[in-house]
This record gives structure tokens, C-alpha cells and sequence, in this order.
């Protein structure tokens, strides 16, 4: 067995860009890496048994990923950070699997005032002596060129699942491109596999003629982007032949957030005169913006108890009240059961049908 | 010129500050009513469901001087904003919004205090700002906040005096972690000290602590958290550290669902082993005989320990 044996916890597909940079960062005779485990039933239950009783999910799902590695022979977990509360996860989880009786090394990435890529570099080297740091940086502009390039590929296939006209040719291919992302090695790789499947994606027949809502999906960043905590809201709503469309990726949170404040501001400036913390200010105004392309509803989805988007609803609320939009708000726990989501996601969908036919009457 | 503060969360815990600035600037204030159950109700119909219980009755209390406004001529109400303290500390993303929410919710002239060192607000530039929105020259107001600053000091000073002089050895000493707009609310904290205090109790409040007069403890939270970046909090946390050795007993009192102390308490609670400790979480149910229970037994176990470190006898297990 390795000396390290480093593992992550899961976010949607994200683990593609992750593993490929760990690959790159560590000595591939001291350490290996451990993909967690497929996110499952199991997985919350594990985590919500150890978690206080009412932190935002993130926090339940994560330890379950970490006890789940733990539990086949990880010692050395990797946590995020950043933002909100999920700054001050690290300190607790730590704590409490320490409790657990297990022992590892905690390594986090972000400090809650951003990426300082000199502290990242030196956590990494304590793993790896051999790591330069050119090298280092490579990696990383390859892992982020990743994410940009997954981040696109989820974007077309989100907003064009409801045309496919055979079924489940999307899904057939973002498996197979997942699997290709998975063995690039460098930039020239990344690139030859990304045009093969992008020129694959354009290739699928689509079938624009198919009836459809337009709806938006705003709200908190991980029930958006890990499909198991937002119990496939997305795929739930293609199947309704639903047009979806969503803001939030990995590459805009890093990326493009930091220079947006400003622009979202003044684009919610009527209902909102300060930032709400965290994503808060994005729901508001990308929720506007929403409105502005003619949607017919906005879904609006966090975990129990998320403070930045229990600030932005009473807003959005009065917006949907003025602009007369419905707005679906739906809160994601430890609970495992789709059918409630389905129910309430068809009362929706009927109701929107409802009125967009009237209207065109 | 007349403003009304809700007296509930943030206003709560620099009441006297917030209060001796408009003194200062010859501006009258009006408070709302300590919080009653009425108070509650009232929130509660205006609150999102998941939003925490001193966030509702803080709603309550500003649909309160709505209510009043007219009649008592009331020109603004005041929200101040909260955001960053610089040096990465910060404080809960609810203090962030309350003024956009509060605006939202009500049609009422609304005035506010935007602290956010991080995009150069700090708190004394902030001042002048509310003193600008008010009418008044900088200069009045920085004469204002420097002699609102100063009495906040004292008072600080003086509390924190009363509070040492009676930790006595003989006495049960018990330190309550909560911010003060909970322990100090009439309706859901103040009763748990009043009947902690009835049996005999002397109460040690964490967020009253030297750390703002001593340089020196201010860094004392990091023996329980090290990346912990809430300011509230760490007042808290540095109140735990101060006390630690001179208190029976620990009692973590926190409303539903808290974000900030829900992660901070459970780390401390799993931290510190040295003296018993009870954890409350107070939420809309407003039955409060299953909290009497829970402190009576805690008293019990208190009780007894103290007995057996008196007498110098222990039992064998």
C-alpha cells in the first residue's frame, strides 16, 4: 500500500478536473488517489448521522464522501473552502473525524479571502518534495481549462436535452467524454479531446419543433451543481420537456463572480442596495434577468437553512409578486425521496402550462 | 427628527453606541417594545420559515414601529448593515442583507449604518455616512461617534467589572455562550437567566470579556478555533477561554437555526471537556417546561459535583 492514499469529496462531475490535477501534483510511488465513492442513500445517511443537526447539507454530503473514503483506506482528505459557512467547514469535519477515531491529514485549498496560490503550492509540496512549482502551475491551468471546457460541454447538453430526438443520446456521450477527460494528460490532449467531442455534441439531431417551458434554476451552488442533492432536478425537468437554463458552474463561482458584483448590482438596484452574502446577490439579479429573457418560471433551490438564500427570498418573492412570475422555491435536506420533488415539480410545470396558454389565447 | 431601532439582533448587541451617537446628534430615538409573544407572531407572518427565530422577532419588532410610525411620527427606522471587520473577520450573511430584506418587506422610510471594511467602509466612515443621510455636518459627527465610542467603552467596562467582582468561589457560577440578543430578549433568553439567577446562579455572560480592552486576549480564541472568521462568535469564543477555569458549568444557549453557532458551539462543545456543559436551542415552540427540566437536571449534576469538591470526597467508580 502508498504511503498517501488522498481522497475528495464529490461536486456533480467535478471529480473529472479534480483527479486530473491530483494525478499531476503527487509522486505517483508515495501516493494514489481514491475517487469517493458514487454518491448514494448510504452516502448522507453516513453523513448526516455525524453532522450537527441543522448545517446546511454540503456538510452532511461531504462527510459522508470523507467516511466513505475514509473507510477504504484514504489518509489524506482534500476540502474546498471558501465562502459563507463553507470557509469553516474544514475545522469541524476535521473534529469530528478525528472523534470518529480515524486518522488523516486535512488539506484545504481555499482561505475564506480566495485562492492564494503560493499557500495551495506549499500544502501540496508538503504531499510531494518533487513538486516544482512551474510545474504546479501548469497543472492548474490545465485543471481549469478543464472545468471551462466540462463546464460547456454541461452547459449545450443542459439547454438541449429537451430538443434530442433519440432519447438519451446526450447522456451516452457525456459519459464517454467524462471517460476521455479522465486520461488527458496535458493542454495538447485536453484540446484534441475537447474538439472531437464538441464537434460529436454538434453532431446529435436535434428536434427543435418539441413544446416547451423555459425555465431558470437559481439558488445555492452545490444543490445546483451536484444533480444527487438536488434529487436530478435538472433531468426531471427534461423530461417534462422543460428548456433549462442555470447560472451557476464551478468556472463562473472562481472566475467570473468576482468580477460581476458590480454589474449585478446595478442590475438588481430597484429591490437590492448591498450584496446578500454568498450567492444571494446572483439569485436576485440573474432571477431578473430571467424575467427580462421572457421565461415562463424560475425555480429557486438551496439546502435547509442556507443563510444567503433565506436573505434573497423575501426579495425574490416581492419580484415575483410584481413582475408577476411564478417562482418555485425548494428546499433540499438529508431527505431521499424524488417523488416529493416530482409532485411538486408537476403542479408547477402545470401551472405554468396553464398560464402561458392562456395568455396566448 | 425622530428614528425608531428595533430592539432585537445587531442593535441589541451596540445598543449603547448606536444610542449615544443619535444623543449626540440631537436626533430622538425611539425603541420598540421588548418582544412578546405578539412580537413573534408578527415576525413569523412576515419571515421566510427556515430563517432563524432572532431574525423573526427582529422582524416582529420592526413591523412593531411600522405599526407605530404614524401616529408616533416616526421618520426612519434604523437597520444598520454588517458585513466585514477587515483582517478577514466577518460576521453572519444575515447581518449582510437585513436592510435590503427589511426594505423589501415594509414601505417605510428606512435608514442604515453600512459597515464593510473590506470595500473601505469602516465603522467611523459609516458613521459619518448616517450622520450625512441625517443632515449632519462630518465634523458632528465624528465629535459623536467618538463620545458614543467611549461611553460604549465604559459601560462595556463597567458591566465587565460587576460581572468579575462576583465570580466567587462560594457562588455557582455558570457561563452563558449567547450573543446578546438572545440572552437579553424578553421573550425567549431573559427567562432562562431570570430562573438560572432565582436558583441562585450567578450568570457569566462570554461576549462580556477583556478581549476589547486587552490586547493581549484577543487572539485567545485560537486555542478552540484556529480559521474561525465570525466576529460575533469569536467574542464568544474569547469568553470561553477567559472563564474557562473560573466557571461550574457551561450553558451553549442558541436559537433554530442558527448558522454560525450551530458549527462554532459543536466545535467547542467537542473541545472543551473540562466542566459539564449544556446545550439549549431555543425555536417558535413556546412551551418552556421542557427546558426547566433540562436546566433543573444540569443544576443537579452541578450541584452535586460542587458538593463532593467541598467536602474533598470522591466517589469511587
Amino acid at each position: 500500500m502508498k504511503k498517501y492514499r488522498i481522497s475528495f469529496p464529490h461536486l456533480g462531475n467535478y471529480y473529472v478536473p479534480i483527479y486530473q490535477l491530483l494525478e499531476q501534483l503527487i509522486d505517483k510511488e508515495t501516493t494514489e488517489i481514491l475517487i469517493p465513492k458514487k454518491m448514494s442513500k448510504e452516502t448522507i445517511d453516513l453523513g448526516s448521522r455525524v453532522s450537527p443537526d441543522f448545517i446546511c447539507v454540503p456538510f452532511k454530503y461531504n462527510m459522508g464522501n470523507y467516511i466513505e473514503s475514509l473507510e477504504s483506506g484514504a489518509n489524506v482528505l482534500i476540502q474546498a473552502g471558501g465562502g459563507c459557512r463553507y470557509g469553516y467547514y474544514f475545522e469541524l469535519q476535521e473534529q469530528i473525524l478525528k472523534d470518529l477515531g480515524y486518522s488523516f491529514l486535512f488539506i484545504t485549498l481555499l482561505d475564506p479571502e480566495g485562492i492564494r496560490v503560493k499557500n495551495v503550492f506549499q500544502k501540496f509540496k508538503s504531499i510531494n518534495p518533487k513538486l516544482t512549482f512551474t510545474h504546479f502551475v501548469q497543472s492548474f491551468l490545465v485543471a481549469i481549462e478543464m472545468i471551462y471546457a466540462l463546464d460547456d460541454f454541461e452547459t449545450y447538453v443542459r439547454e438541449n436535452l429537451v430538443y434530442e430526438k433519440v432519447k438519451g443520446s446526450f447522456i451516452k456521450l457525456h459519459e464517454a467524454f467524462l471517460e476521455s477527460l479522465k486520461k488527458v494528460k496535458n493542454k495538447r490532449e485536453l484540446r484534441a479531446c475537447k474538439k472531437e467531442y464538441f464537434k460529436k455534441l454538434k453532431e446529435i439531431p436535434l428536434d427543435p419543433s418539441k413544446k416547451n417551458l423555459k425555465i431558470g434554476i437559481v439558488g445555492e451552488l452545490y444543490t445546483s451543481m451536484e444533480p444527487f442533492a438536488s434529487l436530478f432536478l435538472e433531468r426531471e425537468l427534461a423530461d417534462m420537456n422543460c428548456y433549462v437554463k442555470r447560472y451557476t458552474t464551478v468556472s463562473y463561482l472562481l472566475f467570473e463572480k468576482g468580477r460581476n458584483q458590480a454589474k449585478l448590482l446595478k442590475l438588481a438596484k430597484p429591490y437590492v442596495t448591498y450584496a446578500l452574502g454568498a450567492d444571494g446577490l446572483e439569485s436576485v439579479a440573474h432571477t431578473l434577468e430571467l424575467i427580462e429573457q421572457g421565461y415562463d418560471g424560475i425555480i429557486h433551490i438551496k439546502p435547509f437553512g442556507c443563510m444567503p438564500e433565506i436573505n434573497a427570498m423575501p426579495i425574490l418573492q416581492k419580484i415575483s409578486l410584481e413582475k408577476n412570475i411564478p417562482i418555485m422555491y425548494l428546499t433540499f435536506d438529508s431527505q431521499t425521496s424524488e417523488v416529493g420533488i416530482k409532485t411538486r415539480l408537476e403542479a408547477f410545470y402545470d401551472m405554468l402550462d396553464m398560464k402561458k396558454k392562456r395568455r396566448s389565447v | 427628527m425622530k428614528i425608531g431601532i428595533p430592539d432585537a439582533l445587531c442593535n441589541k448587541k451596540d445598543k449603547v453606541l448606536y444610542e449615544s451617537f443619535f444623543e449626540g446628534l440631537k436626533v430622538e430615538v425611539i425603541y420598540s417594545h421588548p418582544t412578546t409573544k405578539q412580537t413573534l407572531n408578527d415576525g413569523i407572518k412576515r419571515a421566510i420559515d427556515e430563517e432563524c427565530l432572532a431574525s423573526k422577532i427582529f422582524l416582529g419588532h420592526v413591523e412593531e414601529l411600522a405599526k407605530r410610525s404614524k401616529k408616533e411620527k416616526i421618520d426612519y427606522i434604523f437597520i444598520p448593515r454588517i458585513c466585514t471587520f477587515g483582517n478577514r473577520k466577518t460576521v453572519c450573511v444575515k447581518f449582510y442583507a437585513l436592510y435590503d430584506i427589511c426594505k423589501n418587506l415594509f414601505d417605510q422610510k428606512m435608514i442604515t449604518l453600512n459597515i464593510d471594511v473590506d470595500k473601505k467602509k469602516g465603522e467611523l466612515q459609516a458613521f459619518i455616512m448616517l450622520g450625512k443621510a441625517l443632515g449632519k455636518s462630518s465634523s458632528e459627527s465624528i465629535l459623536s461617534y467618538i463620545k458614543a465610542k467611549q461611553k460604549q467603552k465604559s459601560v462595556m467596562l463597567q458591566r465587565l467589572k460587576e460581572q468579575n467582582n462576583q465570580i466567587l468561589k462560594e457562588n455557582m457560577n455558570i457561563l452563558v455562550v449567547a450573543h446578546p440578543y438572545i440572552y437579553e430578549d424578553h421573550y425567549i433568553g431573559a427567562p432562562i437567566c431570570n430562573y438560572l439567577e432565582k436558583e441562585g446562579v450567578h450568570l457569566v455572560f462570554a461576549d462580556r470579556n477583556s478581549s476589547s480592552f486587552n490586547k493581549k486576549d484577543l487572539k485567545a480564541y485560537e486555542t478552540i478555533s484556529k480559521s474561525i472568521y465570525w466576529k460575533y462568535n469569536i467574542d464568544l469564543l474569547n469568553g470561553i477561554v477567559e472563564y474557562l477555569e473560573k466557571v461550574d458549568g457551561i450553558l451553549y444557549l442558541s436559537v433554530f437555526p442558527c448558522g454560525t453557532d450551530c458549527l462554532v458551539n459543536e466545535l467547542a462543545m467537542r473541545k472543551i471537556k473540562e466542566v459539564p456543559s449544556i446545550n439549549l436551542i431555543l425555536d417558535e415552540q413556546d412551551g418552556m417546561a421542557g427546558v426547566y427540566t433540562r436546566l433543573e437536571s444540569f443544576m443537579d449534576i452541578l450541584k452535586m459535583k460542587k458538593k463532593k469538591e467541598k467536602s474533598g470526597v470522591y466517589e469511587k467508580v
